[in-house]
């Protein structure tokens, strides 16, 4: 659900004044001027009050806040629980019990103006489609409508999101494309990437030229388009099955850049079988010597990302004891046992 | 427009007070925005009074904005949970949906 003008609830504390809106001044007084007791759309504290209030009103209800995350907030009751994942002003909530749930509701819309979202379950642009055996993740709407806006709605489709042999480089000497466009597809693509991991490493690599894009990276990125075009549909499934365990993938590309010779990671986790997060296509930080140390780098970041979930997942009331981290170099595993290595490394 | 005004008045978001010299007054305008339905009909016009924040100077009209956001990755977290405890996890309000 979401909260109706929801930066006008936050109060301000700073003492602020604004004119009066054009067109609407008070017959009276018309040199007076407002002075603010809440936030207004475009103030730069506008968001933080919001949260502030939202915070608190929750705290008073009892709510306890995530350890890591700030915006999720958690209340147990007995043997119910009941989780909610606040997005700005967009609130997602989940419970064991129907009771909770509904007494959230009525607990919101006497605090605030509340509007339920219609037939569609969407949150933050993404359908949600809940099914009896699990729950499908998918932005085909965003991504036909992203196919409209760049005049590719007609295009011919493509298997691949991009050419395996396929090497950008900066190209100074190409023709230059217009940089808001190129921008502007970057990121309407960046944000597809919610539910498709598919285009993620493709779209990452096209957004390394953003600064200067020429002709032959517009390119790439329009083929990016004809993929989606043939697979509007593809989502995230989340199944319901009731093995709950925690796996994290990694990998790495050895000097994969051409230009500064950095390694590249990629990392995935799956819960159960349910993709939850992924990076790839990341840039590491330094200059690794050898694929071991390259593998040992994205395997860092790996962990890192599973001490994130397994935090969440505690605090959602699952304690997981094992979480295994696959890695496929032997030297790079060996490693990780071997702390008394890393100075050689 | 009067919508947009009515809701202020609602929230009791400000008071009309005199201007004096040493305010920094901060302007106003209206923002329009036509809402569109599935098939491109205009629905409602809708009006947002919003304040030109950037005439606001650090320190004198605000002093810490930072507010935390969710990731992207603790909404995929929480569906994917909810969907194997059969936690009825719904944007839209309390749908039975795993009976």
């Amino acid at each position: 659900m979401d909260v109706k003008s929801a930066f006008l609830n936050g109060y301000i504390d700073e003492e602020v004044y604004v004119c009066q809106p054009p067109g609407f001044e008070d017959h009276e007084h018309p040199y007076y001027v407002f002075k603010l007791k809440k936030a207004l759309y475009g103030l730069k504290q506008a968001p933080r009050q919001w949260y502030e209030r939202l915070n608190n009103f929750l705290l008073s209800h009892a709510y306890e806040r995530g350890k890591t995350d700030k915006t999720l907030f958690i209340k147990k009751a007995f043997n119910d629980i009941i989780l909610v994942q606040v997005y700005v002003d967009d609130i997602i909530f989940g419970s064991t019990n129907q009771n909770l749930c509904e007494q959230f509701i009525a607990a919101m819309q006497g605090e605030f103006e509340m509007s339920m979202m219609g037939e569609h379950n969407y949150f933050l642009g993404l359908q949600i489609k809940q099914l009896n055996h699990g729950t499908f993740l998918s932005q085909t709407k965003y991504c036909k409508e992203l196919l409209k806006k760049f005049d590719m709605e007609n295009c011919k489709e493509i298997s691949t999101p991009m050419a395996t042999n396929c090497y950008l480089d900066l190209d100074e000497k190409g023709t230059s494309v217009d940089q808001t466009k190129y921008r502007g597809l970057i990121g309407s693509l960046l944000y597809l990437t919610a539910s498709r991991p598919d285009i993620m490493f493709s779209v990452c690599l096209c957004a390394k030229f953003q600064s200067n894009p020429k002709e032959s990276h517009f390119t790439i990125a329009k083929r990016i388009l004809k993929y989606l075009q043939g697979t509007t549909n593809v989502g995230l499934w989340y199944p319901s099955e009731v093995t709950l365990n925690l796996v994290g993938y990694s990998d790495s590309d050895f000097a994969g850049c051409k230009i500064d010779r950095k390694s590249t990671s990629g990392t995935c986790h799956l819960l159960g079988s349910s993709l939850i997060s992924w990076h790839s296509k990341k840039k590491q930080a330094c200059v690794a010597l050898s694929t071991a140390e390259a593998k040992y780098i994205a395997a860092g970041s790996c962990c890192a990302q599973s001490l994130w979930i397994k935090q969440q997942l505690s605090n959602f009331g699952l304690n997981l004891s094992k979480i295994p981290l696959l890695c496929d170099n032997t030297s790079a595993i060996n490693l990780t046992k071997n702390p008394v290595q890393h100075s050689t490394y | 427009m009067h919508e947009e005004l009515n809701q202020f008045a609602r929230n009791e978001v400000w008071t009309l007070v005199p201007r004096t010299s040493e305010m920094n007054v901060i302007g106003t305008k209206w923002v329009f925005k036509n809402k569109l339905d599935g098939q491109g009909v205009i629905v409602r016009n809708k009006a947002r009074l919003v304040a030109k924040g950037y005439y606001q100077e650090e320190g004198i009209d605000y002093g810490e904005t930072y507010a935390p956001i969710a990731r992207l990755e603790a909404v995929r977290l929480i569906l994917a949970y909810a969907c194997m405890n059969w936690i009825q996890a719904s944007p839209n309000g309390c749908q039975k949906c795993f009976p």
